[in-house]
């Protein structure tokens, strides 16, 4: 049914110049001899301007890029859409095109019916007003009509719980207070098209949790939101298809499950200095990793994996010519991008014993079941240690892999990303 | 079925339209209107005095102007007591270049909004220069009560204002608007605001009478004046409405068309920039 889409993104495009928009000399001469051959000629018929011959040269020069290539992309109402990808992958610049902060350079996007978007709560909250006036002009820069404003100021007030302080400059508000007023504005939108930031849903637990439980009340009144993410968990719980993009290019869309997967997959090509050529590395050298990857429980290669799934950190090494061990005690500890070493794994605290004559090339694997670490990058140490003769090979950031967001105890409620670590817990309530 | 209340259509030519401005413009007519009182509220917020600060100014300045110009340079009033002269001519000009700083700084003042979320750009320093406009009535109204108590009130000043006002906030929004624009950009423009605003203030009579530049300089530095500079135009005749003068309306006619063209002009070079504002900011 051809009448349902509300929106259509058709070959959108955007380029941008490393080190920022080109000098005034050259767009302001432009813009003038732009605007007097313009005056002359109107309509499909006008020539091309110096400007725009200027623009086609613009793609073989190493000074501009693709933010965004020809990205196509359909909602149907009451459509809940994720735009999924890496930082640096264009999400950001599509969401500023689709709420119209900036132009695109090629391609069109048409809206069917009221749009409006939210990059971020309270937009133009000014201290100095009240409570009250801030509702007033905080409203109609999301686009809602004075009117409108007016008949749910109540409903507004009532929702941030703020009744007393109404008329009370923000600039004396508490944060809690001026976030619950600007999310108060921002819930009683009524567009049938929303473009949502996830940034949105920072802020304390409880504060999320209403942001996430508002915007699905809004897909239920059949509404549209395109919601851009960096959280894996709230993408698969809210949306009904997902679009990844790569570089700049909507390399799949579909079912939130199958693009998620796909943009796990993504990240195993990442750049990575061979294990195995490393100089920075201790120990005797009786035997050496050559190599070191991420697997997930299929046994693929992957650079990220989910919070709540297994981790499996695999390891290759050699033996120099002629040498044996008898014995063998691999270990790998994990650290956080701040480096934070967050835990030791090693067949040495688990008690799996590599003993007897440890084979001359081999593989070594660690499974962690239930990973409980919180959203981030990790690296990893590797290390190799006999009994009796000491460290073998020791390489400090030998790997690392991504922790994506996932659903670690089941119930869809996740603690804040700066939590390192999550574990499994039971609560008990009992008469005392 | 799907009922389609409105097609919004995004693309690198939208800016490039006209009609599509002003449609804009239609639509966003109520933010201009939240701007408008947002202005309007925050300047005086916190400040003993409030409003009276529009009337200060320009009174300081008209008895310092009356004794300094006055006394010590003999400089002629055109028959009018010296404060009434001066103020007749502070007023008007400290709301010009009141709008003119306002409008050119209002673009990056508001950066948090314009990186932020969508709206015809222009709206800014629009709702800046009419929340002036504000204030200078205030200032008009004691220039007002200064006439007649000193006998020089004609009905012609309350006929003559809403025309002057127009004039002076199309030019003021005018050059604001591409100050503001560029100023986006290159900060260098904060800097070179002031300075503008002094040269401009030279080339307007706002210390002089405009008859003493025609008899001491001559008599088509004054015509050149008066038709290139509609601020002038604008001084000139609230002089002459308290002098009880017939009014130059051709100089009028001239300064209203050509403020309105300094408007178009300034409102198209702002359209034109503000797709990038987001951008550079």
């Amino acid at each position: 049914m051809n009448s349902d889409i509300v929106i259509r993104v058709e070959k959108l495009s955007k380029r941008y110049r490393y080190g920022g928009p080109a000098g005034l000399s050259t767009s302001l001469r432009s813009d003038i001899t732009d605007w007097a051959k313009g005056l002359l000629q109107r309509g499909p018929k006008r020539r091309p301007t110096m400007h725009e011959v200027h623009e086609a040269h613009l793609d073989a020069s190493p000074e501009y890029f693709w933010a965004l290539k020809d990205v196509d992309l359909e909602a149907r109402r009451g459509d809940v859409v994720g735009i999924i990808g890496r930082n640096g992958a264009g999400k950001s610049t599509l969401l500023k095109i689709l709420s119209r902060i900036t132009p695109p350079t090629s391609g069109r996007v048409t809206y069917y019916g009221r749009v409006s978007s939210l990059l971020e709560v309270g937009t133009g909250f000014h201290r100095e007003l009240t409570g009250r006036e801030n509702v007033f002009l905080n409203g109609s820069i999301l686009g809602m009509k004075r009117s409108e404003i007016a008949r749910k100021f109540d409903q507004i007030v009532a929702f941030a719980e703020i009744e007393k302080f109404i008329d009370t400059p923000v600039k004396f508000y508490s944060s809690g207070m001026y976030v619950r007023l600007a999310f108060a504005v921002a819930a009683h939108l009524e567009s049938e098209i929303m473009i949502v930031d996830e940034v949105l849903s920072v802020g304390d637990y409880a504060f999320q949790q209403k942001c996430l439980s508002t915007m699905q009340d809004v897909t239920q009144k059949g509404r549209t939101v395109l919601f851009v993410s960096h959280a894996m968990e709230t993408v698969l719980n809210l949306c009904k298809r997902c679009v990844l993009l790569v570089n700049g290019v909507a390399v799949t869309q579909g079912k939130p499950e199958e693009v998620v997967e796909a943009y796990m997959q993504t990240t195993k090509k990442g750049v990575q200095i061979k294990l195995a050529e490393r100089k920075d590395r201790q120990g005797d050298g009786r035997l050496r990793f050559i190599d070191t990857w991420i697997e997930d429980d299929k046994g693929n290669r992957v650079r990220a994996v989910r919070t709540g799934q297994t981790l499996k950190i695999v390891a290759l090494y050699k033996m120099r010519e002629g040498e044996t061990l008898k014995n063998l005690w691999v270990a790998f500890a994990i650290a956080n991008q701040r480096g934070i070493k967050i835990t030791d794994l090693g067949n040495v605290y688990t008690g799996d014993r590599f003993n007897g004559n440890v084979p001359r090339v081999g593989r070594v694997e660690c499974v962690v079941p239930e990973l409980s670490l919180n959203r981030g990058t990790y690296s990893y140490n590797v290390s190799a240690d006999s009994a009796g003769s000491g460290t073998e090979d020791w390489v400090l950031q030998a790997g690392w892999f991504e922790v994506e967001g996932g659903d670690f105890y089941g119930t869809g409620r996740i603690p804040d990303t700066d939590r390192l670590v999550f574990m499994k817990h039971r609560w008990k309530l009992s008469p005392a | 079925m799907s009922q389609v209340s409105s097609v919004t259509v995004i693309s690198a030519e939208r800016h490039e339209r006209f009609f599509q401005m002003l449609k804009d413009l239609w639509a966003y007519r109520e933010l201009f209107v939240s701007f408008f009182e947002r202005d309007l509220k925050v300047r005086y917020k916190q400040t003993a005095l409030g409003a009276v600060w529009v009337v200060l100014q320009p009174l300081f300045l008209s008895g310092a102007y009356s004794i300094i110009l006055g006394k010590l340079a003999g400089m002629p009033t055109d028959g009018l007591p010296p404060v009434l002269f001066y103020f007749a001519a502070n007023v008007p000009w400290t709301g010009f270049s009141r709008e003119i700083t306002g409008a050119a700084m209002s673009v990056e003042g508001n950066a948090n909004l314009v990186t932020k979320i969508y709206f015809p750009r222009i709206i800014v320093p629009a709702a800046f220069v009419c929340s002036s406009m504000v204030d200078f009535l205030v200032g008009w109204t004691i220039l007002a009560i200064a006439a007649i108590s000193l006998g020089y009130w004609h009905w012609s000043l309350v006929a003559i204002t809403p025309l002057l006002m127009l004039i002076q906030g199309a030019i003021g929004l005018g050059i604001g608007a591409i100050l503001a624009a560029l100023n986006a950009q290159y900060r260098d423009v904060k800097n070179v605001i002031g300075f503008l605003v002094q040269l401009m203030m030279l080339a307007t009579p706002v210390f002089y009478p405009i008859s003493t530049l025609a008899e001491k300089v001559s008599p088509h530095a004054a015509a050149l004046v008066l038709t290139l500079n509609p601020m002038a135009v604008v001084i000139v005749t609230y002089r002459d409405c308290l002098r009880g003068l017939a009014l130059n309306w051709s100089l009028i006619g001239i300064a209203l068309v050509s403020s309105l063209l300094v408007l178009f002009v300034g409102v198209w070079f702002f359209r034109k920039r503000e797709t990038h504002f987001a951008d550079v900011l």
